[in-house]
Formats: structure tokens, C-alpha cells, sequence
């Protein structure tokens, strides 16, 4: 369906300089740019010439005017030939329709008239631009969640929020690969904010793509919380503790070290090791890590951390609650380094081996993570476009953020929750899951299993009982007769 | 381009401050002063004053996603020795490694 047919030619005419941008040597540089600017006048003067052969002039910008005319114009004044041209008017979404546009036809001869001469330099019709990137998702046709909706939905988020609990006032910080402006986050209405470590670069791109795509999780499951990603250089400990700084009610972290066959900890990673100490005991932080894909994952196995692993939900439901299967894709395991200490926690939502291509998330265009798990192929790819600005991934990596999300629903509705007894409260309202193993072989069961700790997350759950938890002031309880 | 390397320090007792002072005076970054001090640096800069030489290595940014890779600088600190002026400050010098992150793929 072809949406617009555009009549009139939408063009740029090249205001004629001492130098011109199209001479085999130039390559426009912000250094060198205006090397290739015209005198003051000459833009008006071309714009005023191009106004009385009836052009429609739209904009006299420094270098080039824009302007509008009948495709029959064009040819007649440049003695040239366009043609008819349509593409989709969004590479996310060709059920939208198309969009027409007039374009020269190639070997189509061209000429500056007389009246021109000296006064543009040349003149191109415009293509409309491609819009790479859409709040909406692409469809694909195979079982996986959408971001908010069923991410919320499937961990019960979405009855606390009609209880008016949704992380408002509770700040968020997550160090990550970078944090894009992709549409999908003003669009929903999100308090989206980005920031860098002080060893990183360019705030507003996420070329990698991890970060921008996880950060959806935690506002699928607390849509008004304040959000700040800090996005890292090359010293992922630097970064965890700029986001510290910000003194966040909660942090999450879906990245971390693979510890395997280690009984101690390395001494590069004890300065990380202090800085969550520090988050957690001194300065009342949650912080969450994932537990890792196959990982013995650093700092998750930290004790003092909520580590979260991966369960599978299934599109159908088994007696109250979908069916649920430990995530073959997840760690899960009991740490060398720190005895008794078993990770996970608790589960956030992942999907499965080989790939894990579950939850659809918003990404940059054409990042790398875009582009990996693009093209045909479900399970081994995700069926959406390189360019689309959308990938279905998962990885622990969702779980963590999932997790935060529901931590920062308890902490709007008990701001004084301990990160210990956000944990407990966690644990004890999860939902069991009884069969699957994780990455690591182990298995699913009755009770707290080792694949999946305490189960898969419950955010109405936890609510119900963090709402009525009553934090107890040590100095006012009666003195020992 | 100078190849930067960061590192964690962790300041003697109550040296932190003196620590970073000392440092920069030397030519490196401070970038965070916390139970560790955040400090980047040239290369060279490391190897001349820890005697810490590097070798270039990749790593994969997630497992699962070929070409993830990225590139950085390791340090080789079996000969590592903390210079006369910086014994009393610095107990130890920790060089980082890119993470991985657990995302699939």
C-alpha cells in the first residue's frame, strides 16, 4: 500500500562556494567545514533566483536551500529526468505502508541554467528518510514477551501498579554499555536518563547495545521510577561506583566476571568487591547482579548482593500459574569463594538454549547486538531486521533489571527496607518452580531447588508482604530486665 | 594515540588523599577517590613508574555472540613494585578487565 504519493519534488540546491563540497579532495570535517561556505549574499541571491523560476523555497540554510516544485519544473529548468520511486516508510513496520518520492534517473543528463550559473553549485531531489526505529516492536511468530506489557504480566508486576505502586520516587542506576534515546522509552513515558563514568564517551550512542536493551525490564516492571544509566569506559569498577555516588535506593548490573575453578577471589577484583560492600552496608543500596549465562559469576556470588537467575514461562497455564522451567540458559551454583553461599537468590524471566531469544527489547539501530541476531532462523536468530532498532535476547542479563524493578516497587512502598530484608521478602514470596536445570546441570525442585534458589520472582507477592513489614528500631525496644 | 590502562590503588589507612595527590603529580588521572582510588594512565607511564609491562589481549564482551570481542591492555605484574615515593601511600596496584556481560545470543 502505498501511503503518499508525493506530487511536488523535494529538493537541496547547493549554494555555489570557493570551494566546493563535491571536489574529489573534499571530505566536510566540524574543522574544515567552513572552508566550503559561500559568501555571505550569494544564498539569497540563489534563493531569490530559484523563487522567480517559481521553485518553492522552503529554507535558505549556509550551505544549501531547500525548497519544492513540480517534478515537471525540475526537468524542464536542469533538462533532466526523475522517476517514480517508493520504499517503506518504516523498516520496523512495512504494514504502515510506503512512501513515494521523485528521484533522478540514472545517466539522465543535468545542467545548471544560465541564471544559475555561479550561484548553485548543484541540486538533488530528496529521499525521504528511512524511520529505523519505532516505539512498537516488529512481529515475530514465535513465543516471546513484549516489553512492558507481558514482562509485567508474567511477574506479576502489573496488580501492584493498580494499587498505585509503581517505583514512583525511587531512583535507579545501572552501569552498562550505554543507554540510546531509542523511542520506545519517551514514548512510554519513562524518567530515562543517561550518564557517563568518568572514563567514558559519547552519552547518547550504545553501539554495543546491552544496556539500552536492558534497562526496559526494570520500567516493565516499575514504569515511574527515576532512571540514570551510567555508562562505562573501560573500568567496569569505576563505573559501579559513579553509580553508587548517586546514592540509588537500587542498582542493577547484568554483567560481571566468570570465576570458574577459583577458591579466591583475584586481587584485580578486589577493589569491585569493596565498592559493593560499600553500596550495600554503608549506603543501604539493593544491588543486583545477574547470576551469569553458564557463568560462576563475580560479584553475584557476592552474599551480600540479590543474585538472580533464569526461569522459562510458557505461554500456557498450568493450574494458577504458567508453566515454569528453570532456564537452561542461566547459572546457577554454589560459590568456591564465599562458603555457603549458593546463587541464585531468586529468578527473573530468560529464556532458553541455544540462544535464549525471548523478551524483545529496544536497542540502537544497527548496534551490534541488532545486527548479530538479525535474519531468519528462529531459534538461532530473532527474526527482526538488522536496523530495526529492536532484538529479542534475554540472558540473566533481563533477569537482574526484572529484579530491580520489583525491589524498587517494595522500596516506594517501604522506603526503609534494608537491602537484607528486601532480599528476605524476596525469597520468601517467590513462586516454586519445580522442574528444569540450569546452564550449570543443576536441578529444579520442590522447595528451594539449586537451579532456581527461591523460585521465580512475585512482585505482588513481595508487595503484599513488604507492605506490612514493621522495621523495628532496635533503641526502642524494651531494655533487658 | 597513547594507550590508556586503568587501575584500582588501594590507599594505606587514612593515605587515600595523599595517595591521589601523589599520583597526579606523577602524571596520572585520578578518577575516583572511594575504598579505592580510580586512576587511569598511559602504558608507558605505568611500565616506567610500577615497572608493569602489558600485553594486548580480547576478550568477548558476552560469550555466547561471536565478534563481540573487545581489545584491551593486560598487565603483567610479577615484577610490580610500588616507587620509593608512593610505599607509604599505596598498599596495591589492581590493573581491570573489560566484564562480561550476560545477554545472549
Amino acid at each position: 500500500m502505498v501511503q503518499q504519493l508525493e506530487e511536488r519534488l523535494y529538493f537541496e540546491a547547493v549554494v555555489q562556494a570557493e570551494r566546493s563540497m563535491f571536489a574529489t579532495d573534499a571530505r566536510l570535517t566540524a574543522d574544515n567545514l567552513q572552508q566550503f561556505a559561500p559568501p555571505a549574499e550569494r544564498a539569497t541571491q540563489a534563493a531569490t533566483a530559484l523563487q522567480s523560476m517559481d521553485f518553492r523555497v522552503r529554507h535558505v540554510g549556509t550551505f544549501s536551500i531547500s525548497g519544492d516544485c513540480p517534478r515537471e519544473l525540475w526537468e524542464s529548468v536542469f533538462g533532466t529526468r526523475v522517476e517514480r520511486r517508493t520504499q517503506p516508510f518504516s523498516t520496523a513496520h512495512s504494514e504502515v505502508g510506503e512512501v513515494g518520492y521523485w528521484s533522478h534517473v540514472a545517466d539522465a543528463p543535468f545542467t545548471i541554467p544560465d541564471n544559475l550559473q555561479g550561484l548553485v553549485d548543484r541540486a538533488y531531489p530528496q529521499a525521504p528518510p528511512l524511520f529505523f526505529q519505532s516505539p512498537l516492536p516488529p512481529r515475530v511468530n514465535y513465543h516471546h514477551l513484549r516489553v512492558p506489557d507481558d514482562v509485567a504480566l508474567v511477574l506479576r508486576a502489573t496488580p501492584v501498579h493498580e494499587r498505585g505502586v509503581t517505583g514512583r520516587g525511587v531512583l535507579v542506576a545501572m552501569p552498562d554499555t550505554g543507554f540510546y534515546r531509542h523511542p520506545f522509552y519517551p514514548w512510554h513515558g519513562y524518567n530515562y536518563n543517561a550518564t557517563l563514568s568518568p572514563d567514558a564517551i559519547d552519552v547518547d550512542t550504545d553501539d554495543f547495545g546491552h544496556g539500552t536493551a536492558e534497562a526496559a525490564n526494570i520500567f516493565a516492571v516499575a514504569r515511574d521510577i527515576d532512571f540514570v544509566g551510567v555508562k562505562m569506559g573501560g573500568n567496569a569498577t569505576l563505573a559501579f561506583k559513579t553509580a553508587s555516588d548517586l546514592e540509588p535506593a537500587v542498582m542493577t548490573n547484568s554483567w560481571g566476571y566468570d570465576l570458574a575453578g577459583l577458591t579466591t577471589l583475584p586481587n584485580f577484583l578486589l577493589p569491585l568487591e569493596a565498592a559493593v560492600l560499600e553500596a550495600v552496608n554503608q549506603r543501604g543500596i539493593v544491588v543486583c547482579f545477574s547470576a551469569g549465562n553458564g557463568h560462576i559469576a563475580f560479584p553475584a556470588m557476592m552474599p551480600d548482593v540479590l543474585a538472580v537467575g533464569g526461569v522459562f514461562a510458557y505461554e500456557n497455564l498450568v493450574g494458577n500459574d504458567f508453566r515454569l522451567e528453570a532456564s537452561n540458559y542461566a547459572s546457577s551454583f554454589d560459590s568456591l569463594i564465599y562458603p555457603g553461599r549458593h546463587v541464585p537468590d531468586v529468578c527473573g524471566l530468560v529464556g532458553m538454549q541455544p540462544g535464549g531469544i525471548y523478551i524483545e527489547l529496544p536497542v540502537q539501530p544497527s548496534c551490534f547486538i541488532d545486527v548479530a541476531l538479525s535474519g531468519p532462523g528462529f531459534p538461532n536468530s530473532d527474526e527482526t531486521a538488522p536496523d530495526d532498532g529492536w532484538a529479542v535476547i534475554s540472558g540473566t542479563s533481563a533477569a537482574s533489571p526484572q529484579a530491580a524493578g520489583v525491589c524498587a516497587l517494595l522500596k516506594q512502598a517501604q522506603p526503609g527496607l534494608s537491602p537484607r530484608l528486601v532480599k528476605n521478602i524476596l525469597r520468601a514470596s517467590a513462586r516454586e518452580v519445580t522442574i528444569g536445570t540450569s546452564n550449570n546441570g543443576q536441578p529444579a525442585g520442590p522447595g528451594h531447588d539449586a537451579a532456581t534458589g527461591a523460585g521465580l520472582m512475585d512482585a505482588f507477592a513481595a508487595y503484599r508482604l513488604g507492605r506490612s513489614v514493621a522495621i523495628r528500631n532496635i533503641f526502642s525496644l524494651p531494655p533487658p530486665r | 594515540m597513547q594507550d590508556l590502562v586503568s587501575a584500582e590503588v588501594a590507599p594505606a589507612s587514612n593515605r587515600a588523599i595523599d595517595a591521589a595527590r601523589a599520583l597526579e603529580q606523577l602524571g596520572f588521572r585520578v578518577l575516583h577517590i572511594g575504598p579505592t582510588i580510580s586512576v587511569r594512565g598511559p602504558a608507558a607511564l605505568w611500565t616506567s613508574t610500577f615497572n608493569v609491562p602489558f600485553e594486548r589481549r580480547t576478550k568477548r564482551r558476552a560469550r555466547e555472540m561471536e565478534g563481540s570481542e573487545v581489545a584491551y591492555l593486560a598487565a603483567r605484574t610479577e615484577q610490580l613494585q610500588i616507587p620509593a615515593e608512593l610505599q607509604d601511600m599505596v598498599m596495591a596496584v589492581m590493573f581491570q578487565e573489560p566484564p562480561e556481560f550476560f545477554s545472549t545470543g
